[in-house]
């Protein structure tokens, strides 16, 4: 197994198969867009079309950086 | 020795029960409340399915198993009439056969990870202490869940889309900042950020650092008095176009990735000396994910709130006075003995613990005395006479690599 001597137990790595960016979103993922959408929407943007359009987890990762960091921007100066 | 401690770190994962990632430890340590292998669910056509060692690392839990508040409803009380009866927890296949009507895939719900599958979980598990009885703290979905890690409440609300507004209890992070202690949030990257967005990351954004400045502030040891740590929520390249998996386990993520994520966090703690004899590690999971666990949930200490019946969606009112499924925890130091059993409700001197016990024990080891908390916090199990006053040798502690 991964036990090596001493104290030392290797991690093991996952196949490199294993990236899927375009499975569909889980409801985690979507809570969170939904979230992070109502938060910014308290800023200033309309959002509606742009969160229909994310199918993948791929394109919940660009869209939830990008209201990130504007969230992030908008909150510090507040 | 308490007082050697000078952090804590919480690590909190999704979705995994117990005795899925821990329940076959039971074989290794009779005293781990996990599996013998005789507990059974029936299935659509009445067969009773016994659990079984089969959990895969990927591809077993599509669709993500039901937990919302009614899905984990049946899970816990199929064939009795509910709360406030003990639950049976004989519903878990049957919740999961209603999501694709397939009978042999919902026998999947039943499936637990043997020991060497799981090398870093196992293996911090024996090596410090787990908990018999640490339960998520309402039996539902995963924000609701994570507001009690954060504010010791989920302000009354039970909902799979929860926006609670937090504002009657401060969360730990600013009860810290306000008593002159330092706390933070390390997300994993912008594109991952956090779950904590709509009271915290929208109105505090100085609480909130990557898991690269978690990194950077373990080496430089300026770690903060507290601090919670997110995983990886969703597969995504980053900047450099590098595949970054997902390390939250939530299904269908690999749970290798967040094997990996765990021994990170625990490496770079271990990594600096300075920090690893004052620091204590927390790893859990936020909710069970809908995925089975033998031991009833039990009653605790009402919230002080109520969701409806239409909140529910099981057209039953709840009062807060039961906690959610069992999930994963272990406490680590080097000032806690080796095989470290903590002993769950039912059993001698047993204890239980759910996400209160978070800010429960952060605010009463660095704040003392401070009372506008929740009556669920207030009540909450502390965990830090675990440690005690002799460090093990450096030897005796593992590194993973």
């Amino acid at each position: 197994m991964l036990k090596e001597k001493g104290n030392v137990i290797r991690i093991p790595t996952p196949p490199s198969d294993a990236f899927d960016q375009n499975r569909v979103l889980s409801s985690q993922l979507k809570i969170q867009i939904e979230q992070i959408t109502r938060a910014l929407k308290k800023q200033v943007l309309d959002l509606d079309d742009e969160v229909m359009s994310l199918k993948t987890e791929g394109d919940a990762a660009a869209y939830i950086k990008k209201i990130t960091r504007v969230l992030r921007a908008l909150s510090s100066k507040g | 020795m308490a007082a050697s401690i000078k952090h804590i770190v919480t690590l909190m994962m999704s979705n995994r029960s117990f005795d899925h990632m821990l329940g076959a430890l039971k074989e290794q340590d009779p005293r781990i409340n996990g599996l013998t292998g005789e507990e059974s669910n029936p299935d659509a056509t009445n067969k009773l399915i016994r659990v079984q060692p089969l959990a895969a690392y990927q591809g077993q839990l599509s669709p993500n198993p039901a937990h919302d508040f009614a899905g984990v409803n049946l899970q816990l009380y199929f064939g009795t009439r509910g709360s406030p009866e003990i639950p049976t927890m004989q519903g878990f296949i049957k919740s999961y056969f209603e999501q694709r009507r397939d009978v042999s895939h919902s026998h999947n719900i039943m499936y637990y990870f043997t020991p060497e599958k799981l090398p870093v979980l196992t293996t911090l598990a024996s090596n410090y202490a787990v908990f018999n009885g640490w339960f998520s703290s309402i039996p539902g979905p995963t924000l609701c869940n994570r507001g009690f890690s954060h504010y010791g409440t989920s302000f009354g609300q039970v909902g799979v889309n929860s926006f609670f507004s937090a504002g009657q209890y401060l969360s730990i992070y600013e009860r810290m900042l306000k008593a002159g202690r330092t706390a933070k949030v390390y997300y994993f990257d912008e594109q991952s950020s956090s779950l904590e967005v709509s009271n915290l990351l929208n109105n505090q954004p100085h609480l909130f650092g990557s898991y690269t400045d978690f990194l950077i502030d373990c080496k430089s040891s300026r770690l903060p008095d507290y601090c919670f740590v997110e995983p990886n929520y969703s597969d995504h390249e980053d900047d450099g176009g590098g595949k970054l998996l997902a390390s939250d386990q939530h299904p269908d993520h690999h749970v290798l990735a967040g094997e990996a994520f765990i021994g990170s966090v625990y490496n770079a703690i271990r990594n600096n000396p300075n920090l690893w004899k004052n620091t204590l590690l927390l790893i859990t999971y936020g909710e069970h994910g809908g995925i089975y666990d033998h031991v009833p949930p039990p009653t605790c200490t009402p919230d002080g709130f109520e969701a409806s019946g239409e909140a529910t969606g099981t057209g039953f009112p709840f009062k807060f006075d039961r906690l959610g499924v069992r999930v994963p925890a272990i406490a680590i130091s080097p000032w806690i003995p080796k095989g470290t059993v903590v002993p769950g409700p039912g059993e001698q001197n047993g204890r239980t613990f759910e996400h209160a016990s978070i800010p429960a024990t952060v605010t009463k080891y660095f704040l003392g005395d401070y009372d506008h908390r929740s009556p669920r916090e207030k009540a909450a199990s502390t965990f830090m006479d675990l440690i005690s006053d002799q460090m093990r040798p450096d030897a005796d502690c593992p590194y993973f690599r």
